[in-house]
């Protein structure tokens, strides 16, 4: 019981993390391989502001704000000169970006990893606690939902929601349409790093230590989760990471336990065999 | 025509490559170092820059102390030691390199290598020349294999067993966590486990890797319920499973192994757990040589010495004590010579020597025996 509720709070770090690259590859037609350093950059944002402010507060906030700047940042001087190059071009571009920040974060912060600071936990809460669940477990369980539900709701329910729907299914009549596919772009990117503070947020909650490549191995964790689920489906990477979480922790908690990372992407390997697709993407039909 | 051409530069060089051995056999005489000596000369490498640069300047440190103390006080019958270290980088090929310097420098004693990996070469090389040495902190068995070969430190393994005994001595219900993907976690590990089985106790094992060293909720669940769990990991992972530890509400000992002192820089006063660990050195001792040895490292460097400074504090020390104890006199006397005078005396029934990290007394294997402490973490 404990294994899964673990399961399901690091699913949901994974689901939002994979949120960011699903909706990036939906909208934009790449894999923004870099979406795992900005959870890294918003870990390190929390450190930093923590230790100036003591607020936790104005931690999250910094991180949400860097994340998103830097996500705009990124795609309008990494990604933008490069629309309508071959994918592979941006794949690489993406992969640099990636490398370019964790170095940028071993220059400035050192490579061994540091404690974010005492000011940085959660309450208890009885009720919860003497069940044997973690407050993180707990709170990045809840939140996790609520993003992913404000998430669908954004898009399903609102005229720029409607406008990144458009411009994933087809941007070329979206641009007839009168779509600014560059402003839906940029919205994006911006949405995906903030939903990458988040997850960076949920992470130092469970594992208080920030170091520079904190965000690679989550980072693939949960691309792998997105092509699990489906990658472009926003349910599908919900699913995916939730999916991958429990996995892992019942993994871990199973005589498996040395073989936990090569599961997890041996399920990747299997899916793809049996749904090319992803368990819930959609079937493209080439039309002849 | 080039075929010849190649046949004969061939020749050539093998010719100069067999003079060049001549030459060495004739001027090779091992004494020939140690005849202008004018003090005891005791050698070693360690890394002084790089990445394990810490530890290397630790033991030059705490062997410079020794060198100054036993100077100060008369040296051997008059005759006073140089101590000099060579900085290897922790690389072994350095190490060999160094020791042929020193060497032909007229070393006729040595502390080996601060780190395991040079001290292996090092090692090598002073088996041929039948040179003795005492590591101060290289814990792989491969480093004392020689018959001239001593260390200061404890073996990886020792750790494990000694683990073991103390927690079945004073704890109930026992869990371990360690890394599967690193020899020095596994060594003191298995050890731990053979011991455990000797002594017939269960205990509840955890493990995680190199891939997996960041979140640890699923271990500490399965273990939560422990009386101690037992750490025979590096510090930064120490640090993390702590938080899991108060996360999941439990109040198990951590037990951890040298070098767990650096943890307390990875924790903060939410972490009430008692934490503590095995380490043959207590820079808070309040022991009369332990706390000279202290104050004289704080006065001529600013800082406290930590576990590497003083095992080469002792290290060198030991040394000075079995050449007393041995009665070698002669100041130019050659490295095989002092090695046999030397090992008779250490290896001799009632010698003991206690320094800084303890009482400790040596057998033929070189490993060192002695009490280790077992120590809180003052948080």
């Amino acid at each position: 019981m404990i294994t899964l509720i673990d399961g399901l709070s690091l699913g949901s770090i994974y689901a939002l993390i994979a949120l960011g690259y699903t909706m990036v590859y939906g909208i934009a037609k790449m894999l923004n391989f870099a979406h795992g350093d900005i959870i890294m950059v918003g870990a390190y944002a929390i450190m930093v502001t923590l230790a100036a402010t003591v607020s936790p507060i104005a931690a999250i906030v910094a991180a949400i704000v860097i994340c998103t700047i830097l996500g705009i940042l990124v795609e309008k001087l990494a990604y933008k000169p490069l629309r309508g190059a071959s994918p592979l071009a941006v794949l690489i571009t993406a992969i640099g970006v990636s490398y370019f920040l964790q170095g940028l974060a071993q220059l400035v912060f050192g490579s061994q990893p540091k404690p974010v600071g005492s000011a940085w936990k959660l309450p208890a809460i009885e009720a919860i606690n003497s069940l044997g669940i973690t407050t993180a477990a707990a709170v990045t369980l809840v939140c996790g939902i609520i993003i992913m539900i404000a998430l669908t709701l954004f898009i399903n329910c609102t005229r720029t929601g409607s406008a990144m729907l458009a411009v994933s299914e087809d941007r070329g009549a979206a641009i007839l349409m009168g779509v600014n596919v560059n402003k839906i772009i940029s919205i994006t990117f911006a949405i995906g790093s903030a939903l990458a503070a988040f997850a960076g947020m949920f992470y130092l909650f469970q594992i208080p230590n920030t170091e520079p490549t904190l965000g690679a191995m989550p980072g693939i964790t949960a691309f792998t989760a997105a092509v699990i689920g489906g990658i472009g489906s926003i349910p599908g990477a919900m699913v995916g990471g939730v999916l991958l979480g429990v996995i892992e922790k019942f993994c871990l908690a199973s005589p498996l336990a040395p073989y936990t990372v090569a599961i997890k992407f041996s399920l990747l390997i299997l899916i793809l065999l049996v749904k090319p697709t992803g368990l819930l993407g959609k079937v493209v039909r080439e039309k002849v | 025509m080039k075929k010849t051409l190649s046949l004969v530069l061939v020749l050539a060089m093998a010719l100069l490559v067999l003079a060049g051995c001549g030459g060495n056999g004739e001027t090779g005489s091992v004494d020939g170092y140690t005849a202008n000596n004018t003090e005891y000369f005791i050698g070693g490498t360690g890394p002084l820059t790089g990445d394990a640069s810490s530890y290397g300047i630790s033991v030059q440190n705490g062997a410079n102390i020794a060198i100054e103390e036993i100077n100060a006080a008369g040296g051997l019958n008059g005759v006073n030691f140089k101590f000099d270290i060579k900085d290897d980088q922790a690389a072994a090929d350095k190490a060999s390199t160094a020791y042929d310097q020193l060497f032909e420098a007229g070393m006729q004693i040595a502390i080996g290598s601060v780190t395991s990996g040079s001290c292996e070469a090092f090692a090598t090389k002073a088996a041929s020349d039948s040179l003795f040495f005492m590591t101060p902190s290289a814990s792989a068995e491969i480093c004392i294999q020689a018959p001239n070969a001593f260390r200061v430190c404890f073996g990886d393994p020792d750790q494990g067993v000694l683990a073991a005994q103390e927690l079945v001595a004073n704890y109930e219900t026992i869990g371990a966590i360690y890394d599967e993907s690193d020899t020095y976690s596994t060594g003191i590990y298995e050890a731990f486990e053979a011991e455990m089985a000797n002594l017939g106790k269960e205990y509840t094992v955890k493990t995680f890797n190199a891939e997996n060293n960041k979140d640890f909720s699923t271990q500490v669940e399965a273990l939560k319920d422990c009386d101690v769990i037992f750490l025979p990991i590096y510090y930064t992972e120490a640090g993390l499973i702590a938080k899991a530890v108060v996360a999941k509400g439990s109040d198990a000992v951590l037990f951890g192994c040298d070098g767990l002192d650096g943890v307390a820089g990875q924790i903060d006063e939410t972490v009430t757990n008692q934490i503590k660990y095995i380490t043959p050195f207590d820079v808070n001792s309040t022991d009369a040589t332990v706390s000279a040895f202290v104050t004289a490292y704080e006065t001529k460097y600013g800082s406290k010495p930590d576990q590497f400074a003083a095992d080469g504090y002792d290290a060198v020390m030991a040394i000075y004590e079995a050449m007393k104890a041995a009665g070698v006199n002669d100041v130019t006397i050659a490295p095989d010579a002092l090695c046999e005078a030397v090992t008779a005396a250490i290896t001799a029934e009632g010698f003991s020597y206690t320094g800084a990290t303890g009482t400790m007394s040596w057998d033929a294997s070189g490993a060192a025996t002695k009490v280790p402490v077992i120590i809180e973490l003052n948080k």
